[in-house]
């Protein structure tokens, strides 16, 4: 705005007013515009002469109309553009955005659940199977007992009493198929390998690597994969392992299990047979090698198959819901409700739990691995080294002759020890196996090898 | 209400103040009306007694030669309910003041706060105008409220702010201004008197250009500008003054500005002063502007009177330096 000269205000200003004020009677009718012309004409012409009557109609203003006149110097709406407001709406967008992400994921992991679960119910392709591989428990490096776990399950088809398990159990290789050709080309001839093969599941008919049990196996595998498992075990105290353990007995009720099955081609079984191998590679015990042997009821999904039925109709013998078993590298009881993708500590002890539920192993239960560090320190003593499980019929056994069962999936545990004529079982406990849920068998470190015949009411020693 | 009264009151008016007969007469035809509208009737005012409040405000404010319809236009436009009510506060009825002090009194608080701009002085302010309201004040021996000189003209709330605003003048902003001026003062304004020795403002040419142009323009344009360049009022305050939007107060004081120069330059070129010595002299000294707000203020009324000692010593000084204003402008 251009400035008026300070001369011309000046001179202004000396032009002071001439008679009387206006009265307030008529200043307030001047700032209301109710005036007529002719008194409006002369008070005009007083204020722009009486500088305190233009203060007092200035003073004498409404505050109401302030408000209005305020209000449209500075709209609104700019306040809202400006920038302290837009940064704080930053701020509240970023943690909306984090919220959403939190609520996103935690749904996705629930989805995923599900899906673990569906894969357990419908028997999903090996490659389905693969691909949900949990991720291994961690190694301890600092261990100074370093256990290789690789437990193998197996689906024993009618059709192919001779798989690849039990050719290297029974050593009658058959050259026949192909995923025992491969096998047998392979480096190492450690039943570690044997993992190999049901986890690759590639040449192998899909039957055998269907099964969840079987990914499970795999993935509880101390390394990411069976392959690298059976590499990093050294092969020959993984063939002694395999020498030691599995008697006769075993292998015989296997293939008992196998060749009716051969030869009733009706009745398919499904074999599951989980290997679990500890090795100690410092002391090369071959006895810490556990084998144990959890095999789904063969009569849980009979399906009438023609003598040689497809690989597929296998995929239709479903492993039963059950929890899956391991045990970590520090010696602690382990279960997995959802296929293996996590892992829960089972405390032997506090049990029997609350509730019969499946989920609700432990109070502890957690994802992460040092929940499980801080129970082992609780319980140093207890050290687990073998677990077979038979549908809801678990046995693990441990150090110092320890040997738990329960029968409801781990969520009531008994301790049980083995005795007969006088003898109990002693020494650490390195393999359970059980062919169904009545036969079993337990080796020990101290070479003792103990048997029952009716789920574990009566022990004999061999 | 009998011929006998009318005549009486009508007398009885004549007596104190002249009422001119178009408005008697006027008040006389719209007195029914008017006196149903004011609601008179609760605080017990009479109709010859509003006849007479009517007779003396019409008398107060419309010329002499005013017509009948004139005053009936007149009578229109005033607000009688809150006259009667004002009146009657004054008169000192219970009911009345019951109404005013519900509606008015925390409006009155809120606005001498407002002007006074601080919570004691404000709160002083109105007190001093309840008293007045009240009519603490006696003259022979009868109390005389400040309300009875409310002629519903404007809203009786606009009436009460203007009354404070009034009496702030008076009262406050004249010893602020006389301090406002003893800091100037205290910070050196005062020896910058050699400079207005030499500062060529004197030109009576120029002086008499200005004046012919500042009297060439209307009032309101006047009142704009002594508004915005002396007051300091804001363009907002300005508008809200004249009843007009902000832009145009805006917009016509630019337009003044350019005028203003333009008329005063062209006057001074026709009396003989060439453009670009008309144009310097235009520019003349800050200074002179607030000399003469120094000489404007010692002709002012005598301030309050707690200020005595001191503002007698500034007016001292203030005469001094307009003397010495005035010589300057005679070199």
């Amino acid at each position: 705005m251009q400035d008026v000269p300070k001369i011309v205000l000046k001179r202004l200003q000396e032009t002071q007013a001439a008679g009387t004020h206006p009265d307030a009677d008529l200043l307030t009718a001047f700032a209301e515009q109710s005036l007529i012309e002719s008194e409006r004409s002369r008070v005009m012409e007083h204020l722009s002469r009486c500088s305190d009557c233009r203060d007092v109609v200035a003073f004498a203003l409404p505050t109401t109309e302030a408000v209005v006149v305020t209000a449209s110097n500075h709209p609104t709406r700019t306040a809202w553009l400006s920038w302290p407001v837009l940064r704080w709406s930053v701020a509240v967008a970023g943690m909306i955005a984090i919220t959403s992400l939190g609520i996103l994921q935690y749904r996705h992991r629930q989805k995923s659940d599900a899906l673990f679960s569906a894969l357990n119910q419908s028997n999903e392709t090996a490659a389905t199977a693969e691909q949900a591989l949990p991720p291994s428990p961690p190694a301890s490096e600092s261990q100074a007992e370093k256990q290789i776990q690789a437990q193998v399950q197996k689906k024993a088809l009618s059709s192919q009493p001779d798989n690849l398990a039990m050719d290297r159990l029974v050593r009658q290789p058959n050259p026949t198929l192909p995923a025992a050709s491969t096998m047998r080309g392979a480096p190492s001839r450690s039943v570690t390998g044997g993992a190999r093969v049901g986890a690759a599941g590639g040449a192998a008919p899909k039957a055998a690597v269907s099964s969840p049990h079987n990914t499970f196996a795999a993935g509880d595998s101390k390394n990411a994969t069976p392959r690298a498992a059976a590499k990093s075990a050294p092969s020959s105290s993984a063939r002694h392992a395999l020498q030691v353990p599995p008697s006769s007995e075993a292998l015989e009720v296997m293939q008992s299990d196998a060749a009716p099955a051969v030869g009733s081609a009706e009745k398919q079984m499904e074999q599951t047979l989980q290997y679990q191998y500890s090795i100690k590679s410092e002391d090369s015990k071959a006895k810490n090698s556990t084998t144990t042997q959890a095999a789904s009821s063969s009569a849980s999904a009979p399906a009438p198959a023609p003598p040689n039925f497809e690989p597929q109709a296998a995929l239709g013998l479903v492993q039963s819901s059950s929890p899956r078993w391991s045990i970590s590298a520090d010696g602690a009881l382990q279960r997995s409700v959802d296929a293996g993708k996590t892992w829960v500590d089972v405390n032997v002890n506090s049990e029997p739990m609350s509730n019969g539920s499946n989920r609700a192993v432990t109070a502890e239960s957690t994802y992460g691995h040092e929940n499980k560090k801080r129970k082992v320190e609780t319980r140093p003593s207890q050290v687990f080294r073998a677990v077979a499980a038979w549908d809801s019929e678990v046995w693990a056994g441990g150090s110092s002759a320890t040997l738990y069962h329960s029968a409801d999936s781990g969520d009531h545990w008994t301790r049980v020890l083995p005795s007969s004529s006088g003898a109990t079982l002693t020494g650490d406990i390195i393999s359970i196996e059980f062919s169904d849920s009545q036969h079993g068998r337990i080796a020990t470190s101290s070479g003792e090898v103990w048997v029952t015949t009716d789920d574990g009411q009566t022990w004999r020693r061999q | 209400m009998s011929a006998d009264s009318r005549f009486l009151f009508f007398y009885l008016m004549s007596v104190t103040t002249p009422i001119p007969a178009p408005v008697q007469s006027a008040v006389a035809e719209m007195l029914t009306e008017l006196y149903a509208k004011s609601g008179c009737e609760k605080f017990g005012l009479t109709s010859e007694g509003f006849a007479a409040i009517l007779c003396n405000v019409a008398a107060k404010y419309l010329p002499a030669e005013a017509s009948k319809s004139e005053a009936r236009g007149f009578l229109l436009t005033l607000r009688v309910d809150e006259l009667a009510l004002a009146r009657a506060c004054a008169a000192g009825d219970n009911s009345a003041w019951e109404i005013f002090l519900t509606r008015y009194r925390e409006k009155l608080y809120q606005a001498a706060l407002r002007i006074a701009r601080e919570d004691s002085a404000g709160r002083e302010l109105a007190d001093s105008l309840y008293a007045e309201l009240y009519g603490t004040t006696t003259r022979e021996g009868e109390r005389v409220s400040k309300l009875a000189s409310f002629t519903g003209r404007g809203s009786l709330e606009g009436w009460l702010r203007t009354v404070l605003a009034q009496e702030f003048v008076n009262r406050y902003r004249r010893t602020k201004r006389l301090v406002s001026l003893d800091e100037e003062i205290e910070d050196g304004a005062q020896f910058a008197a050699p400079a207005q020795a030499s500062a060529p403002s004197a030109d009576p040419r120029l002086e008499s250009s200005i004046d012919t142009a500042l009297a060439a323009l209307s009032s309101e344009d006047r009142l704009v500008l002594a508004a915005y360049y002396l007051d300091g009022r804001t363009l907002a305050e300005v508008a809200r003054i004249l009843g007009v939007h902000e832009s145009t107060v805006s917009r016509k004081l630019d337009k003044l500005a350019k005028s203003l120069r333009k008329k005063i330059l062209a006057d001074m070129i026709r009396q003989g002063i060439d453009r670009q010595q008309a144009e310097e002299r235009l520019e003349v000294d800050v200074r002179d502007l607030k000399v003469n707000i120094r000489r404007s203020l010692g002709q002012e009324s005598p301030p309050a009177a707690f200020l005595e000692t001191e503002s007698t010593v500034n007016l001292q000084q203030n005469i001094a330096s307009a003397g010495q204003d005035i010589e300057g402008t005679k070199v």
